[in-house]
C-alpha cells in the first residue's frame, strides 16, 4: 500500500484484493486497509460496484424507493422518529384502528356529557358514575388499539420482527396519552374539591395494567370484557342501598385503601406483564379478535 | 452511469426532491456499502434492511452532510448507525459475526496470510471481546458510548477493553 493515499491517488486496490474483501475472505487487517481506502477513492468504489450481485442491489433499490415515494411523516411522526422510535413502529403506531377514531370521539362526547351534566346538577350521583365510567375509557381504548381487527396494517405488522410486548405497549401508550387527557379535561369541569375528581385514575392504570397481565394468558377481548364487567359489578352492589350523598366514600375502590390497594395491582400487573413479555404473540391476538 | 455530479451536488440535489439524484448516490455507494456492513455482521437480511434505511435517511435529510470530509464517510456513519438500530432489535445476531461464519478455504487462509501482515497477525491474536471493542472503536469510528451500547457492555469495558487491546497489539508489534 502506498504510505499516503491521497484523493483520486494512481494507486489502486489489487482486482484480487477487492474480490476478497467482497467475498469475506480477506484477512481482517488488509479489510481495514481497504476499507480506509475505499474512503478517498472513487474509482475503487466502482470497481466494488461491477462485483456485486445486480439483483440485490435492484431490489434495494426498489425497497428504497417504494419508502422514499410513501407520504412524509407527520410533525406527531416526526416527534416519535427524533425520540428513537423506529420508523416501522412508527407506522404501525400511525395507522389508526378504524376504529380508534370512532371511539375517540366517544370518549370525549361521554366525558363532556357528563362533566356538563355535573356542573348543572353536581349531584353525588353523577361524580360517581363518572368516576366509575371514566376508568372503562382507558380500557376500551387500548383494548380496541391492541386487538386492531380492521387494521389494514395487521398483515404488515404480523410479519415485522417487533417483539410483541413490545407493540402492545407502544400501542397502549398512544392511546391512554389522549384518553386521559382527555378524561382529565373533563374531570376539570367536575366541581369537587381535592382529590375526588381524579379518583377514577388508579382504577384506570389498575385496570390496563391487569388487562395486560392477564392477556399474556387469555384473550385480550374476553379480559377486557370480564375486569371491566367486574369493575362495575362491584361499583353496583357495593353502593346499592347506600345513602346517595355519600355514595363515592361508599365503594371501597375509592378510599385511601382501595386507591392504594389499586396502585400496588397496577404495580404488580405491570411487573407481571413485563415478565411475561415473551408469551404476547401478536398473531394470537389478531386471530381472536 | 453517465452522471458526472460529484456526491456533494447530487445531496444538494436530493434536497430538492430530486429522486434521480439518490439513484445516482446510490449506484454508487450502494455496494461498498453492503460489502463493508457484510463484514460487520453476516446476516443479509440485516444487511439489506441497514442498507436501505441509510438511503431512504439521506433523502430525508442530505443536509445532514456538513461538507466536512467526504461523502462515503458520512454515508458510512450513517450506515453502521442504521445496522446497529437493526442488531439492537435482534439480540440474537451479533455484530462481527461475519468474521465467525464465512468459511474460508486452506488456500485463501494462505492468500489472506500473505497480504496481512505484521498488524494482520497482532489483530488475529486478540480475544474476539478485544478484537469487538477494537472493530468498532478504532476501525469504524464508533464513540465509547455507542460501542458499548452495540456490543451490550458498560462503557467501561469498552474503555479497558480497548486499552488491553492496545497493550497487546503493542507487544505483538514490538
Amino acid at each position: 500500500m502506498s504510505p499516503n493515499p491521497t484523493p483520486n491517488s494512481t494507486w489502486h486496490i489489487d482486482p484480487e484484493v477487492l474480490t476478497g474483501y467482497v467475498t469475506g475472505t480477506l484477512g481482517r487487517a488488509p479489510a481495514a486497509s481497504v476499507e480506509a481506502h475505499l474512503m478517498t477513492c472513487p474509482s475503487c468504489r466502482a470497481a466494488i460496484a461491477h462485483l456485486a450481485v445486480p439483483d440485490r442491489l435492484a431490489r434495494n433499490l426498489a425497497a428504497i424507493t417504494a419508502r422514499v415515494d410513501q407520504p412524509r411523516l407527520n410533525p406527531m411522526e416526526r416527534l416519535l422518529e427524533r425520540i428513537g422510535v423506529s420508523e416501522h413502529l412508527i407506522r404501525v403506531l400511525a395507522v389508526t384502528p378504524s376504529e380508534r377514531g370512532t371511539w375517540l370521539t366517544g370518549v370525549a362526547v361521554a366525558l363532556l356529557i357528563v362533566g356538563a351534566a355535573d356542573l348543572f346538577s353536581s349531584s353525588e350521583r353523577t361524580v360517581f358514575m363518572f368516576l366509575v365510567a371514566a376508568p372503562l375509557l382507558p380500557l376500551a381504548g387500548v383494548t380496541a388499539a391492541i386487538t386492531f381487527r380492521h387494521d389494514p396494517l395487521r398483515e404488515l405488522v404480523v410479519a415485522v420482527p417487533t417483539p410483541g410486548f413490545k407493540l402492545f405497549l407502544m400501542r397502549s401508550l398512544a392511546v391512554l396519552t389522549p384518553t386521559i387527557a382527555v378524561a382529565a379535561g373533563a374531570s376539570l369541569l367536575v366541581p369537587r374539591q381535592g382529590w375526588e375528581p381524579v379518583l377514577w385514575l388508579l382504577p384506570s392504570f389498575g385496570l390496563v395494567a391487569s388487562t395486560l397481565a392477564l392477556s399474556s394468558w387469555f384473550p385480550i377481548r374476553a379480559v377486557a370484557w370480564m375486569l371491566g364487567g367486574m369493575w362495575v359489578l362491584a361499583a353496583t352492589i357495593t353502593v346499592r342501598g347506600a345513602p346517595s350523598a355519600n355514595l363515592i366514600e361508599g365503594y371501597a375502590a375509592f378510599r385511601p385503601a382501595g386507591q392504594l390497594t389499586l396502585l400496588v395491582v397496577s404495580l404488580l400487573a405491570g411487573t407481571v406483564a413485563v415478565l411475561r413479555r415473551d408469551s404476547f404473540d401478536l398473531v394470537d391476538v389478531g386471530r381472536t379478535s | 452511469m453517465g452522471d458526472q455530479r460529484s456526491d456533494e451536488i447530487l445531496l444538494v440535489a436530493i434536497g430538492e426532491h430530486d429522486q434521480g439524484a439518490l439513484n445516482v448516490l446510490y449506484h454508487r455507494h450502494a455496494a461498498w456499502l453492503t460489502a463493508r456492513l457484510t463484514h460487520r455482521c453476516g446476516d443479509a437480511d440485516l444487511v439489506d434492511q441497514a442498507l436501505q434505511d441509510t438511503f431512504v435517511a439521506v433523502w430525508r435529510k442530505p443536509a445532514g452532510y456538513r461538507g466536512s470530509g467526504v461523502v462515503a464517510a458520512w454515508l458510512w456513519g450513517i450506515a453502521v448507525r442504521r445496522l446497529i438500530d437493526q442488531l439492537r432489535r435482534r439480540p440474537t445476531i451479533a455484530y462481527l459475526a461475519a468474521a465467525e461464519t464465512i468459511v474460508v478455504s486452506a488456500e485463501d487462509e494462505v492468500l489472506a496470510g500473505l497480504h496481512a501482515g505484521e498488524l494482520g497477525g497482532a489483530l488475529d491474536r486478540l480475544s474476539p471481546e478485544l478484537l469487538s471493542v477494537v472493530q468498532a472503536t478504532v476501525l469504524d469510528g464508533l464513540s465509547t458510548r455507542e460501542a458499548a451500547r452495540l456490543l451490550r457492555i458498560p462503557t467501561g469495558t469498552v474503555k479497558s477493553r480497548s486499552a488491553r487491546a492496545r497493550a497487546q497489539m503493542r507487544e505483538a508489534l514490538a
